[in-house]
């Protein structure tokens, strides 16, 4: 799927939304930071990113984290995968502000993505993590059997925020 | 890895009961719970071409598959599925499989896979994962066809060849494979370059310039829980790799894997 970014500016803020694929047919967008002292990045609609795109992605983000401070808002599972497992991948200063976590039911054999935002569904502490998440309500399921459980490894998934 | 190389077990953990002298004479090693990058280091080091583990997910079946491939490595090339999954399982799996040119778009294959594995809440599940891999295997198997891209492969780069991308899942494991006509892939290279990711840090391993940045072997070891890499020289190359999925999925530690490395003539 074809990667695409689009660009707001609101005061010293910098809104980027990327959606797509990044890989090798990827291009970041030149960016102007003039007056621009945070960059908030949605990666909501990102599909997967490949090795290609990761070396893509370090020479675009390094220049910029060194300009303006990142956030990194709706990250999708295939981006917290590379967060946990590419050093680097999130430059010094970088936060992230929320992310989705799969959930699962074996009961309904149903799939949900629950975003998590940090200091609210879930919250850093050190090294300790406390989540606060009512799974069922924020996958909006109506079957009162249904079960859903976290459909992750949590010591590997959330080790990015212990890094942070 | 040369046939005549003499394995050097050196980890204090390899020798467990359950290994043979004629296992440790077919190259192959058994571990407990070595780290990735104890394991990685321990075959680059040792020569050793099968590494299993007695805490990785099914132990006994991966023993089994490691003295079969060493006594028939030619089968496991030609047949990877038969032999990860046994001979009759295809009547209680579902199988993908796609053949193309080297230099074809693999955004076909990416779409094509991603519908096979949506057709499944236990491959759903892992879907971005599975996407990942396949990205990466697919372009390392047609990275020879890339002019002036060395990397991981030995010998002038071709343009021409053929690749088979594979697939198969049942209730508790997905395999995901790539098949190609080169056979450039150098075991020893793989080995180092993945030691490489693990000692410097995969952001600090990456490639400069055009072509493959040189870390997707690191991303698809690290993404599953069996490894496998075979070499016909000039003929076949195979790269395989196993994921858990459905309700094994979170009681498998990813940590704790089994590597089985090959090179025959």
């Amino acid at each position: 799927m074809e990667f695409k970014s689009a660009a707001t500016k609101d005061g010293n803020s910098l809104q980027l939304k990327f959606s797509g694929s990044i890989d090798e047919d990827t291009t970041f967008p030149a960016v102007d930071l003039g007056g621009v002292n945070t960059v908030v990045i949605d990666l909501n609609d990102i599909k997967a990113i490949n090795s290609v795109g990761i070396r893509g992605w370090l020479d675009w983000i390094r220049p910029v984290a060194e300009k303006a401070q990142i956030q990194l808002v709706n990250c999708p599972k295939a981006m917290v995968f590379q967060f946990n497992m590419v050093n680097g991948f999130l430059p010094p200063g970088t936060v992230v502000k929320s992310f989705y976590v799969p959930f699962f039911c074996e009961k309904c054999d149903k799939e949900s993505n629950v975003l998590f935002r940090v200091g609210q569904e879930v919250v850093v502490n050190g090294t300790d993590l406390k989540i606060n998440v009512d799974a069922k309500s924020a996958s909006g399921c109506t079957d009162a059997d249904c079960e859903l459980e976290m459909d992750v490894t949590e010591a590997k998934y959330f080790q990015f925020l212990k890094r942070a | 890895m040369g046939a005549a190389r003499k394995p050097k077990p050196h980890y204090a953990d390899l020798l467990s009961p359950s290994v043979t002298p004629a296992d440790l004479a077919q190259g192959i090693g058994i571990a407990n719970s070595l780290k990735p990058h104890e394991l990685i280091r321990l075959a680059h080091d040792s020569g050793l071409k099968h590494i299993v583990q007695t805490s990785g997910m099914e132990f006994d079946r991966e023993l089994l598959l490691a003295r079969a491939i060493a006594a028939k490595p030619k089968d496991f090339l030609n047949h990877p599925l038969e032999m990860i999954n046994g001979s009759n399982s295809a009547k209680s799996e579902r199988r993908f499989s796609m053949n193309s040119d080297a230099a074809e778009s693999k955004d076909r294959l990416i779409d094509s896979f991603a519908e096979f594995l949506a057709e499944s809440s236990s491959t759903r599940r892992v879907l971005e994962r599975a996407i990942l891999i396949a990205d990466e295997l697919y372009t390392n198997g047609s990275k020879n066809a890339w002019p002036g891209n060395s990397g991981l492969f030995e010998g002038p780069a071709t343009s021409k060849g053929t690749i088979e991308f594979f697939s198969a899942a049942d209730e508790s494991r997905l395999v995901i494979g790539c098949k190609d006509s080169f056979g450039k892939l150098s075991t020893k290279r793989l080995t180092a370059r993945l030691l490489e990711c693990f000692d410097k840090g995969v952001a600090d391993s990456i490639r400069r310039g055009s072509g493959g940045a040189g870390i997707g072997s690191y991303l698809v070891f690290e993404s599953s829980v069996s490894y496998y890499a075979g070499v016909q020289a000039n003929k076949k190359t195979l790269v395989c790799v196993v994921l858990p999925i459905g309700a094994r999925m979170r009681e498998i530690s990813e940590s704790v894997k089994h590597v089985h490395l090959f090179s025959i003539k």
